[in-house]
């Protein structure tokens, strides 16, 4: 198995996807976004170790930082520069701290709701592995604050369907905000 | 016209009669909670604290070319820092001189001027003025450039920070500094050719006071064990042991306000070496220190003196404030794995108004690591700290709730403590300069963070 590189797909952000582009409603293209769906649900209802489950063990996960430049520029990513790089054992041990009594960042947890939509599926060099781009919007209601907090990004994913379901081998979160609007990403995105 | 400077200089009470002095309690060590959302002190702050102060604005590496800028807020103004052609560093208000608009909007990038979109004013790279569209038409009579150049603030870089003050009158960066300079070498000046940052900083707004992080970074260890217990699990630390939190390690404080607490590594070591004695350089080659990638190692051995690599090898500067509002980190905490990996940050709390703070973090590297130690850092750095990382992200759970639990009539009249200090203890041979507390980990460098503080809010300074 090719090991999944994590920073193929950041700085073709707004290019379009080199593999044969799957039509909405084909098959596949459902078994996809159904597995998003779940995944969603899993995170919005604490279901930190079932949502491990859903992770290949060679999982990457990148979130680069995003500068406001000038349009000729470009989209602002930079590759230098990261919110978050966890591999499956960072993606573990911050599940498995959500089950103590002592992750205070979101214990009482948030009130979050992950809307996932817009996906884009398309093949990639490697069968069965496939590049999904969705959009997320994420609301997150803190404690007894009235305003919610809002989270906007596009991920690009590479699903592997395998054996035993489908897999989450590799999500760069490409977010919206050059200044993020969140006190802490202490949730999964 | 009068200068709003000038009204409020002298100034010293509150609107409501309340002095500014009486806002701490100086021989029982206590400060009013008052100050974490008033947003009368936070003008006073603007003007005493960050008009007056050397306030980080960013990093040498970011703007290392001729005409490489970026845009900060130096207090609550926004500003470009930008590199000149002779090679020296400006930072000017970025702020049309013409009609008040932003001159530039992006975050960073190169050019030869700035250009403001309103009318199309010109200003060089070091804030001059250069031109105005129809000018003959426009300016019949002519412009007086002199006075129409971007405002200025004074720039100082040590250990390739950059730093800038809007006081003419302040005394040198070198001087503010003083004796914490011994520390700042040991974290940025110990290889040759300096540090670098992986990229931009990583921003992200925290509707806190800014001085809630400030005085935490001050040389709060006592909160580790509590809030931070969960890191236990990666290090299998107990809630119960002062060692597992590092309470044991010396602070430093020195005069301005600044901080640095000196980790301890011997337990760490010893955990490695299997309870073997290990020489400074063994050590050194086992974990080399945060930024310093292993074939860098040899460099940072023949810069330094054999004091100083003891001293790194043993209780290296980890974690301290910068004053006013400003924090290195730089340490070694074992990665999920067990395995002890290097963090190494400065950030900024920038104030954007009583109840809310920009986080701003730069992470760094000895200039020249590898592709692969560089990435190392990106996954340990962002696994702890900043936005993501999940012992700040704890941090940040507590500081919105001391800022708004203060705006409540009773709840401003509350104080914070700073009763316990450990004193002035020196252990022997200790290479460096300042206050050194050495002995159970206790309030000197808060409360002299504060000291600081009310000093330049009571322009007693």
């Amino acid at each position: 198995m090719q090991p999944v590189d994590i920073k193929s797909a950041a700085p073709a952000a707004n290019s379009q996807p080199p593999g044969k582009a799957i039509p909405f409603g084909a098959g596949v293209y459902n078994e996809a976004m159904h597995f998003l769906i779940e995944e969603a649900y899993l995170l919005d209802d604490g279901l930190f170790n079932e949502w491990l489950g859903l992770l290949a063990d060679d999982v990457q996960c990148t979130m680069p930082v995003r500068q406001s430049f000038n349009r000729k520029k470009g989209n602002g990513f930079n590759d230098g520069m990261n919110w978050l790089f966890d591999d499956k054992g960072a993606l573990t041990f911050k599940a498995q701290r959500m089950y103590t009594d002592s992750a205070f960042a979101e214990d009482p947890p948030s009130r979050v709701r992950r809307i996932v939509s817009n996906l884009r599926l398309h093949e990639t060099a490697v069968a069965g592995e496939y590049l999904a781009q969705s959009y997320l919007l994420l609301h997150r209601s803190r404690g007894d604050a009235h305003q919610f907090d809002t989270f906007s990004a596009r991920r690009d994913d590479i699903l592997r369907k395998t054996d035993a379901g489908w897999k989450l081998a590799k999500r760069i979160v490409l977010v919206d905000q050059a200044v993020l609007g969140l006190a802490n990403l202490a949730l999964f995105l | 016209m009068t200068n709003e400077n000038d009204l409020k200089r002298g100034r010293t009470a509150l609107v409501d009669g309340t002095s500014i002095s009486s806002l701490v309690d100086r021989d029982k060590r206590e400060v009013s909670t008052r100050l974490f959302s008033d947003p009368e002190i936070y003008q006073l702050e603007l003007e005493r604290i960050f008009a007056k102060n050397w306030i980080i604005v960013g990093h040498e590496s970011e703007i290392s070319e001729v005409g490489d800028f970026v845009t900060r807020r130096l207090g609550d103004d926004p500003v470009i820092v930008a590199r000149r052609r002779d090679g020296g560093i400006d930072c000017m208000l970025n702020v049309c001189s013409h009609r008040g608009a932003l001159v530039c909007r992006e975050e960073a990038g190169n050019s030869s001027v700035f250009r403001c979109i309103y009318h199309g004013w010109i200003f060089n790279l070091d804030g001059s003025f250069r031109g105005a569209p129809f000018k003959e038409e426009m300016y019949p009579d002519g412009m007086d450039a002199s006075r129409l150049g971007l405002r200025k603030a004074r720039v100082g870089v040590y250990g390739g920070i950059i730093f800038a003050n809007w006081d003419e009158s302040a005394p040198s960066l070198e001087d503010y500094l003083g004796d914490y300079k011994y520390y700042l070498n040991l974290i940025f000046n110990k290889v040759p050719n300096g540090m670098e940052v992986l990229g931009p900083p990583q921003r992200f707004v925290i509707n806190a006071n800014w001085k809630t992080a400030s005085e935490q970074f001050g040389g709060d260890a006592y909160h580790a064990g509590q809030l931070h217990r969960s890191l236990g699990a990666l290090t299998g630390g107990s809630p119960t042991n002062p060692r597992d939190w590092q309470l044991h390690a010396p602070k430093v404080s020195t005069e301005n306000g600044h901080n640095i607490i000196c980790f301890d590594l011997g337990d760490m070591y010893r955990a490695i070496s299997g309870g073997k004695e290990l020489s400074p350089i063994e050590k050194l080659h086992i974990l080399p220190p945060s930024g310093v990638p292993p074939e860098m190692l040899p460099e940072m051995l023949q810069l330094l003196g054999e004091k100083e690599l003891e001293f790194l090898a043993t209780t290296p500067p980890g974690n301290g404030g910068i004053f006013p509002n400003a924090g290195v980190w730089n340490m070694h905490n074992p990665m999920y794995n067990g395995v002890p990996a290097p963090f190494l940050s400065f950030r900024t709390y920038l104030p954007l108004g009583p109840d809310k703070f920009e986080f701003c973090m730069w992470v760094l590297v000895a200039k020249g690591a590898s592709e692969e130690y560089r990435d190392l850092m990106r996954r340990s750095t962002s696994f702890m700290q900043g936005a993501s990382g999940f012992i700040e992200g704890d941090d940040a759970e507590v500081w919105p709730g001391q800022t708004s639990a203060s705006r409540g009539y009773i709840g401003r009249q509350g104080t914070l403590k700073y009763w316990t200090l450990t004193g002035e203890h020196k252990p022997e041979g200790w290479p460096g300069e300042g206050n050194v507390h050495a002995g159970f980990s206790r309030d000197d460098p808060q409360w002299n963070w504060w000291q600081r503080y009310f000093d330049r809010l009571e322009e007693k300074v």
